[in-house]
């Protein structure tokens, strides 16, 4: 992956490239600054106390103030909510990522008729304005006499999240070569056991790009969930903590510590799967 | 051979089957079930009745309405034609930093792609705050204090505000898409173009941007498409406030249809906004239309 242009890296290295080198540098360092300084200090101020934080906003704590996070965690409910959150966010991660395997598998390989225009049919229907088919969604789920509970966030969030998880698994079962496929069927073995035996060992970096995307795409969703969970006693994580900001306005220590928690699993995530991220954002549309 | 082969298409239609009826029964039906609440006067629990075209009328002479809707454009516009430049700028720097040094940025600057939007909204409100906020104290230190502002609040700065934070949390991923784009474009495209003397910004424009601009497409729809949704982060970042000043079509929506129990009504704003994202995305579509090149 070292792909290296221009012509600084061969052996006459010229001073005005050195220079333009160093003027990158410096407006690249600038750049991750602006990124990264309004993360760190919110982490900064998580562990300080509200009166060291007063008295000067850049200093170091003395000693890490749990009781920051103490107080986010049980009095503000950030502990429930953070429960909720995962609870509805993993089982639609694994409800997509069951649902669109199977879809992406069966319109790459198994010859169901105009798959090209299905899979543009889906796609394009992402394309909509979640605030088009919001009201409708909602009135739904009363219908079905859900609303405010688990499954009126699970549901939905697997509809809308269900293209983009069958595109990018489609695109990679594309990229397995048929031939496996086929000899299991002159071997007389089923299309199930095929899917099962031979197909689902191989299909790890697909799922792993998918899993990410589906979780981050719902760990923060809050216009869902700002309108079904209105009246509801269960909150999921985002709605928490804009509640926590609109009721403790000015108490920053603990509301630093509220989104340091949230960003918990987020980090992990980054941290396991960079390169699955990379993969699936270029989406199989880049070809080398 | 003939009966094996439908008899996996059957198994195929079978396996497609579960997700299309998520798809179906959460994007096809609510949006024709929204287009035909948009004919109707209905306000949450009565019986609702057809009224025709009437509140699209009634929405496009609502002030408060093309308000927001002019917000959402504008916001949309900005902060996409801002992300996708500074995006496509960081990468081409990162890439010209090569791999090893490049990575690091590449990390930072992508960062805020995956922060949650309502933590990133916490964090600026925190960032812009009048007194403690690191802006502020910021311009302070450097002596710059007659800059300070009461930014979300101030008429003048709020939407600005809104603007900055949307380019800072897209960026990242415009770059890290440009960036994986260049990196597959072969070293040999540039040989000739070194050997006739061509500096590093005559290359990028005669042969990497052309080349790469299918991608610069898809992250400029893709960007484009999130920013329409911006709900989350004017939520928390302003509620729409000063008074309406930042309300964006999301937000207007939902207090029509949730506050006022106008279901109608916020439906027939979901109808024109959907025409306006279409439009939009067409536009742009339009705009970077590009030959195909073979390499």
């Amino acid at each position: 992956m070292s792909i290296k242009i221009s012509g600084n890296t061969s052996a006459g290295v010229k001073k005005h490239d050195l220079r333009a080198q160093w003027i990158i540098r410096i407006v690249l360092l600038i750049f991750a600054m602006i990124t990264i300084v309004p993360m760190l200090f919110v982490i900064l101020t998580s562990t300080k106390t509200n009166s060291e934080f007063y008295q000067n906003i850049w200093l170091l704590p003395e000693r890490f103030a749990w009781e920051n996070y103490e107080y986010a965690w049980n009095i503000a409910k950030i502990g429930e909510y953070f429960g909720n959150s995962i609870i509805i966010v993993l089982i639609t991660v694994v409800l997509t990522l069951i649902l669109g395997a199977f879809a992406g598998y069966a319109l790459a390989k198994l010859n169901v008729p105009h798959a090209d225009l299905i899979m543009l049919l889906i796609f394009l229907l992402t394309m909509l304005p979640s605030e088009s088919i919001l009201m409708p969604t909602y009135i739904m789920m009363g219908k079905l006499k859900i609303t405010g509970t688990f499954a009126s966030m699970i549901l939905p969030y697997t509809g809308w999240g269900m293209a983009l998880t069958i595109y990018i698994y489609r695109n990679f079962f594309k990229t397995l070569p048929t031939e496996i496929i086929e000899a299991a069927r002159i071997d007389g073995s089923s299309e199930t056991r095929t899917f099962f035996k031979i197909i689902l060992p191989m299909m790890l970096p697909a799922t792993a790009t998918n899993a990410v995307f589906t979780f981050l795409g719902w760990w923060g969703e809050m216009l869902w969930a700002s309108v079904e969970l209105s009246t509801s006693s269960l909150k999921t994580l985002p709605l928490g903590i804009t509640a926590f900001v609109q009721s403790s306005g000015t108490n920053w220590g603990p509301l630093c510590a509220a989104s340091c928690i949230i960003l918990i699993p987020v980090i992990i995530f980054f941290l396991f799967a960079q390169k699955y991220m990379v993969a699936g954002l270029t989406g199989g549309a880049v070809k080398g | 051979m003939k009966r094996k082969k439908s008899s996996v298409t059957i198994t195929g239609i079978i396996y497609l089957l579960p997700a299309l009826i998520f798809v179906i029964g959460f994007n096809v039906i609510p949006f024709v079930w929204n287009m035909i609440l948009s004919l109707q006067n209905w306000n949450g629990f009565s019986q609702a009745e057809f009224v025709g075209l009437e509140n699209f009328k009634a929405v496009l002479a609502d002030s408060a309405f093309l308000h927001s809707l002019w917000n959402s454009i504008l916001y949309a516009a900005c902060s996409t034609v801002g992300g996708v430049l500074l995006g496509l700028v960081l990468a081409t720097f990162i890439y010209k930093l090569g791999d090893k040094e490049g990575s690091v940025f590449r990390l930072i600057l992508y960062s805020p792609a995956m922060v949650p939007t309502a933590v990133v909204g916490l964090m600026f409100v925190f960032f812009f705050n009048p007194e403690m906020g690191l802006l502020n104290n910021f311009l302070k230190i450097i002596g710059l204090e007659s800059l300070q502002h009461v930014w979300l609040q101030d008429k003048a700065t709020a939407m600005a505000c809104l603007v900055f934070v949307a380019i800072w949390k897209c960026a990242g991923s415009v770059m890290m898409m440009c960036f994986a784009s260049m990196q597959t474009l072969p070293p040999s495209l540039y040989e000739s173009a070194k050997l006739d003397g061509a500096s590093f910004w005559q290359q990028m424009f005669q042969i990497t941007y052309p080349l790469i601009k299918p991608m610069i497409l898809l992250s400029t729809i893709n960007t484009l498409g999130s920013q329409y949704k911006s709900y989350d982060l004017i939520q928390t970042m302003t509620q729409g406030g000063p008074g309406n000043l930042t309300s964006t079509v999301p937000i207007i929506m939902t207090k029509t249809a949730f506050t006022y129990g106008k279901f109608g009504r916020a439906a027939a704003q979901g109808v024109i906004f959907t025409v306006i994202v279409a439009i939009s995305i067409i536009l742009v579509r339009r705009v970077l239309r590009s030959e195909e090149y073979e390499y």
